[in-house]
Formats: C-alpha cells, sequence, structure tokens
C-alpha cells in the first residue's frame, strides 16, 4: 500500500488496538478463526494488520501483548521473505487478477505439514483480484484448512468479493480513527510539513493513504484538476484537450477527484455554508460555483462518475469516456 | 575464508541435491543451497519448502563458516572444470570467488541466516529398513497416487509401520495398490505417515537396489530418511488417510488364473482402439476363455482372446485399460490372480505366489 516498510518496525498502528486486542484473546482461547477477511476503506492500515498477525502467529517468542519479537529465527526468516510456513498471494502485476494456477499451487502445498510444527499463515491481498475461476478453486481449501492454518484475506472493496467467499470468513471491518488520533499520528510522520486536516479529509479519514498524498504530489495534481474544471465552466479551455491532458493520469485518482468535486458541489448547494465538504480549502469556490449549476445536470453527472469509478480498469476508451463526462461539465450551468 | 577441494569431491553431492532446486521457485533463496563448512567437511542443503536434501562432501578450510550459493550455476561450473581439478573457494559476505587453475568466478551470496532449512525436530519414532526393500514398496505402489486431486490425502503415499510390518498404500479412488513387507521393527502401536508426492519420486530416484541400511526418523511435522552422508527430509501430508483395508473385496467368489505376459500383450492391442479419454475394456469370462472387447467413439472394434484357468459362471465387467498394464507393469510373476464376484464389484490382482502386493481396480460401467 504505502512505500513505508511499516511491517518491519512491529508496532501495532494506534487505532488497531481493538481488532488485535479481540484477535489476541481468541488466540489464548485457542479460538482463532481459521479464515479472516479484513475489510475496510484504503489506507487503513489494514495490511499492516495482516502482516504483523502473520508475524506473531510464526514467532517462536511472543511477547505478552500477542506481538512478534522481531529476533527469534522465525521472525528473521518472515523479514527475509522466506518463511517456509508463511505465503503471501498477490496478483503478479498490480492492478492484475490473481490467477488460478497460483492458487492451486497454494492449496497443494497447504496441504503438507508446516515446516515449524506451529502455525501456517496466508496473506490474500488485494482478495477482490481473484478472478472466479480462482475464488472458486479456493473455496475447498476456504472451508476446512488443515489445522492450525489462519487465512488472512485483506480487500477495500468487500463487495466485489463472491459471496461465497465471504460467508467462509470472520469479517474484521476497519473504520478510519478519530480525527484527533489520525492527527497526531499524521503530525508525528509529517513534523508539520503539511496541512493534516486537509490530507485526513482528501483521503476520507484514512491516515496511510493521507500519508502518500502528502508524498506523492498528489495535492499539486488535485489542485491542478480543479482549476481546469473551472476554467471548462467559465468556457475559457477546452474540454477536449483537458480530457486528453487527464487519459494520461491515474484514472482512479481522477474519477476520485472529479466525482469529490461534484459531490461536494451537490452537498454545498443542498446545505451552504454547514456541509460537510471534502475539498474543505475550496469552500468559497465552491460556494461561488454552487449558485450557477443545475442541481439536476449535477446529480446526473455525478451518477455517470459512480458508473465510471465501478468500470474502472475495463477495456474502455478513457479518453472518449472523459470528453463525454467533461463535456457534461461543461454544460453544467444550463437551466 | 578460504576452501579448498577437488572437481570430483564436489560434483556427486552437488548433483544429488541439485534435483530439489525447483527451476521456477517461489523465493529467490530456493534457487540456491546452503552451504556449511567446517571441520574438513562441508554440508550441502537444497529444499523447496516441501522437500529438503543435505549431504557432505570432504574439503580443506580454516575456520567455520555458513553461506549460500545459487545451485544450478555452481553446478554447471563444477560439471564444466576438467576431471581432477582443484577448486578453491574464497568466501566473503557479498561474493564468493572461485578459482580453479586458470578459470575464476565469482557468485553472488545470499545471507545463510534466511535459508529456510528445516531444524531438526524430535522424532517420535525411529526404525532401520534396507535400502532394496523401501525401493520396492515404492515401485510396486507409487503410480496409483492421485495427481492434484482436492481430496488433498491422496495425493501421496502411506506409509505404515507396526507389528514387524512396513506397508505402503496409494490410492486415487479408482484403483488402489498395497505392498507390504516384513522388517524387524520394534513397534507395538502402527504408525501412519503420508508422504506426499513429490518425497516418494524423489526418494525412488535416491535409492539403490542394495542390502544398505537406510534409517528412517518421524516426528510429528517430518520423515526424514538418512542412508550414509545423504539426508533426505520431507513434510507430510497433514490429513487421514482413507480406510484401505474396506476398499479390498473381502471374499470375491471368482478366480481368473491367467499368463501375465500374454494378457498384457492382449491389453496393450485392444486398448488401441479404446475409447482415447475413458479407456474402456469389456472382458468377457466364461470357461477357460477370456475375451478382450474395445470400441470407440468412431465405432471401430477390436478383439481378442486368451486362454485362462477359470471355472465359473460367465461374466462380463469393463475396466480402464490403463489401470491394469499399470498394474501387470509391477507384478512380476508368471501368472497373475484376478479374483472378482460381479460386474459392479471391484477386481483384486495379485502375484499368484505371494500376496504381498495387492492390487484393487474399480470396473466401469460400460
Amino acid at each position: 500500500m504505502t512505500e513505508l516498510n511499516l511491517i518491519k518496525d512491529y508496532k501495532l498502528l494506534p487505532w488497531q488496538m481493538d481488532q488485535w486486542q479481540r484477535l489476541y484473546d481468541a488466540k489464548q482461547r485457542g479460538r482463532l478463526p481459521h479464515a479472516l477477511l479484513l475489510t475496510g476503506g484504503a489506507g487503513l492500515g489494514k495490511s499492516h494488520f495482516a502482516h504483523l498477525l502473520a508475524a506473531s502467529l510464526l514467532c517462536t517468542d511472543v511477547q505478552d501483548n500477542g506481538m512478534p519479537c522481531g529476533a527469534c529465527k522465525a521472525c528473521r526468516l518472515v523479514q527475509a521473505d522466506t518463511h517456509p510456513d508463511f505465503t503471501l498471494i498477490t496478483p503478479e502485476e498490480p492492478g492484475k487478477g490473481i490467477k488460478i494456477d497460483v492458487i492451486r499451487a497454494f492449496t497443494q502445498r497447504g496441504s503438507l505439514t508446516s515446516q515449524s510444527g506451529g502455525y501456517k499463515a496466508i496473506i490474500i491481498e488485494p482478495a477482490d483480484a481473484l478472478n472466479t475461476a480462482a475464488a472458486n478453486s479456493l473455496l475447498k481449501t476456504l472451508e476446512e484448512p488443515v489445522d492450525r492454518t489462519v487465512m488472512i484475506l485483506v480487500t477495500a472493496n468487500a463487495g466485489r468479493l463472491p459471496a461465497t467467499i465471504r460467508s467462509r470468513c470472520q469479517q474484521y471491518h476497519f473504520m478510519p480513527p478519530d480525527t484527533a488520533i489520525a492527527t497526531e499520528w499524521l503530525n508525528n510522520r509529517l513534523e508539520g510539513a503539511a496541512d493534516t486536516a486537509l490530507l485526513l479529509s482528501l483521503a476520507s479519514g484514512a491516515p496511510l493513504l493521507s500519508l502518500e498524498y502528502a508524498h506523492d504530489g498528489v495535492l499539486a495534481e488535485r489542485a491542478q484538476m480543479i482549476q481546469e474544471l473551472t476554467a471548462i465552466f467559465k468556457k475559457t479551455d477546452d474540454p477536449i484537450g483537458i480530457a486528453q491532458r487527464w487519459s494520461n493520469l491515474d484514472q482512479k485518482s481522477v474519477v476520485k477527484w472529479f466525482s469529490g468535486w461534484v459531490i461536494d458541489l451537490i452537498r454545498v448547494k443542498i446545505a451552504s455554508e454547514s456541509a460537510a465538504i471534502i475539498n474543505i480549502d475550496q469552500r468559497e469556490r465552491l460556494q461561488a460555483l454552487s449558485r450557477k449549476v443545475n442541481s439536476k445536470r449535477l446529480y446526473a453527472l455525478m451518477d455517470r462518475l459512480f458508473e465510471a469509478n465501478r468500470t474502472l480498469g475495463a477495456q474502455l476508451n478513457t479518453q472518449m469516456q472523459l470528453e463525454s463526462l467533461l463535456l457534461d461539465w461543461a454544460d453544467i450551468g444550463v437551466e | 575464508m578460504k576452501i579448498v577441494t577437488t572437481r570430483d569431491n564436489l560434483l556427486k553431492p552437488l548433483q544429488q541435491v541439485g534435483g530439489v532446486v525447483e527451476r521456477r521457485q517461489t523465493l529467490p533463496i530456493l534457487a540456491n543451497v546452503l552451504i556449511n563448512a567446517a571441520n574438513g567437511k562441508i554440508n550441502i542443503t537444497a529444499t523447496d519448502l516441501e522437500v529438503e536434501m543435505k549431504t557432505s562432501a570432504a574439503i580443506e578450510c580454516d575456520g567455520e563458516i555458513d553461506f549460500t550459493l545459487p545451485a544450478r550455476k555452481l553446478l554447471d561450473i563444477c560439471k564444466s572444470l576438467p576431471e581432477d581439478a582443484n577448486i578453491e573457494f574464497n568466501v566473503d559476505n557479498e561474493r564468493t570467488v572461485i578459482r580453479s587453475g586458470r578459470s575464476r568466478f565469482t557468485l553472488g551470496v545470499l545471507p545463510a541466516n534466511d535459508y529456510p532449512s528445516i531444524e531438526p525436530s524430535a522424532s517420535s519414532h525411529r526404525f532401520t529398513v534396507t535400502q532394496k526393500l523401501l525401493k520396492r514398496l515404492i515401485e510396486k505402489t507409487q503410480f496409483a497416487m492421485a495427481l492434484q486431486d482436492v481430496r488433498y490425502y491422496l495425493n501421496g503415499l502411506l506409509l505404515e509401520i507396526g507389528n514387524g510390518m512396513i506397508r505402503a498404500v496409494a490410492t486415487d479412488g479408482h484403483r488402489l495398490a498395497l505392498s507390504e513387507a516384513e522388517c524387524a521393527i520394534d513397534q507395538e502401536s502402527g504408525i501412519q505417515v503420508i508422504l506426499p508426492r513429490k518425497a516418494v519420486l524423489e526418494l525412488a530416484r535416491l535409492l539403490a537396489d542394495t542390502e544398505d541400511q537406510i534409517d528412517i526418523d518421524v516426528s510429528s511435522n517430518h520423515i526424514r530418511f538418512s542412508l550414509g552422508e545423504t539426508s533426505f527430509t520431507s513434510k507430510l501430508i497433514d490429513g487421514k488417510f482413507p480406510d484401505y483395508q474396506r476398499v479390498i473385496p473381502a471374499n470375491p467368489d471368482k478366480e481368473v488364473l491367467a499368463n501375465r505376459d500374454i494378457l498384457k500383450q492382449a491389453l496393450t492391442r485392444t486398448s488401441i482402439l479404446s475409447n482415447e479419454k475413458y479407456r474402456g475394456i469389456r472382458f468377457q469370462i466364461s470357461s477357460g476363455l477370456l475375451q478382450l472387447l474395445a470400441h470407440n467413439p468412431e465405432q471401430e472394434e477390436a478383439e481378442d482372446e486368451m486362454e485362462i484357468d477359470y471355472q465359473g459362471d460367465e461374466l462380463v465387467i469393463g475396466f480402464n485399460v490403463g489401470y491394469l498394464i499399470e498394474v501387470l507393469n509391477v507384478i512380476e510373476s508368471e501368472n497373475v490372480r484376478m479374483s472378482l464376484s460381479d460386474s459392479n464389484s471391484s477386481c483384486l490382482i495379485q502375484n499368484v505366489a505371494s500376496d504381498e502386493s495387492r492390487y484393487v481396480i474399480m470396473p466401469m460401467r460400460l
């Protein structure tokens, strides 16, 4: 998820204590579920949690709070990614699906005894990348794995998983932490160098995602997109040219910023000053704009943006899709 | 740190462990062998996380060191050096330099600490058999193991040890092969372990047809075979093998004796025109005569007949010819005995002279 190497410092994120405690208690009572599904928005540290949990299952010298020690042979092998009882299943290339061969190879090996005599841990991440055939071939193992096996599925889009997978796992849902906790954590990492309130608001309260935004020049990109949207609205720039520029950007964030902007406009139009908005630094501009736009057209555009979000990664011509969306935006003020 | 040895000393151990190293590894370090040098000896270990092979070679060295080297490259280097060549290793943390005559190779090293070798765990059972005996058991049964079945406990070979017997059983749900032998094992209660398919094939390659002893250690997670300098460790399949005794027909009432070679040849001929997918062959058994019939979807037909030793009612039964031929391949006697009861019950095939190996084949509905 993030470039930060959180896994290796063996620290639990401050907002994950509850889930950790619940799982630790379950383990102490010998009632650890064999299949876990970690859900919740992107950037909440689910992956970090999964890796810590796996490490603590494999560690031979677990500390009192259930954390891995980071020093025994098992922990060393986990850090070197060579632990024989740990399997990480991810797509071969980011954004691609997890194929059936990978799952088949894993189920073959999964039936063997563990090397150390303890737990075997498997992380599948992101679980929604499993293609249909792969998901189906996993069902049998997911339902009845051999003893002392824990399979951890991580996903930010639980809805994209087949119901047959979801129903075989115990779900642990992660919520965005309190703003105070998130702000403090973020401030420690960024040393006050950025507008944490804005970052958190843009990332829907997910601290790790905020951190990513702070590092990768994402804010500048968003600012430019808002400028361009305003220019299209004022008819001072050409939607076709801008669609061409946007088609070279990361489509996920394009759709995200664009729909965030439209949603904010709707909110401001309805609730005016009291509206809770995402782009908190743009309130004045949004208010000025909201007086000139047509609600019906705004809602129609929002629906089309949700549709675009759903078909991300499908075989659509990106530029044509963006042109059509931006042309709709250009006419947003027409009664 | 310097290690000195000869090519011939090193080549055989490397070839032995090299078979375990997979061509496509999931983890980069599995392409390497772990080398531990101490006291005039190096131990070489290779693993694919399922099986581990460990062997040793004589060397000269001035201390103790653990490191890992790329297995295939090291083997290729040793192979291509002239016979009787001396080899010198200079090991440091990042690189290892290999010198021999006027050749020089620099290989990358991965840290030995990251190598997932199997810790010797306390074995709960320990016994000794001859290599020949174990090799025979494997050869007689391994063909019946399932291949990538969802019933994962069938993808291997059951070893059952107890009451002065060692028994190997393999089944894929359609046929079963069982072979047993007496051996002096003072083991009161029987133990059962399932060896994964890969370990069985690797072990068969390793064993020789000799009276040499092989030590077997069984722990809850692993089984280890030690032959002289070499030891071979495998994980076990974590499951329960089905109750195979129930599968073996208890009291079949019809008994057919046939010459093994003639039957095999007749089956091979008839199988040419059997359905390529299902490979079904019809057996028509009557007093003294066996007729074989096969036909394929193109309506082509094959017929063959042979004399057999049989007295009794007529019986028509279908079999997968592939299963039969595989059984006839491993039976050694001149004649085989087929025990049957009716066309829906399974058939027991045995060597006429001894019943140490038993083969059960389910019939096909034709």
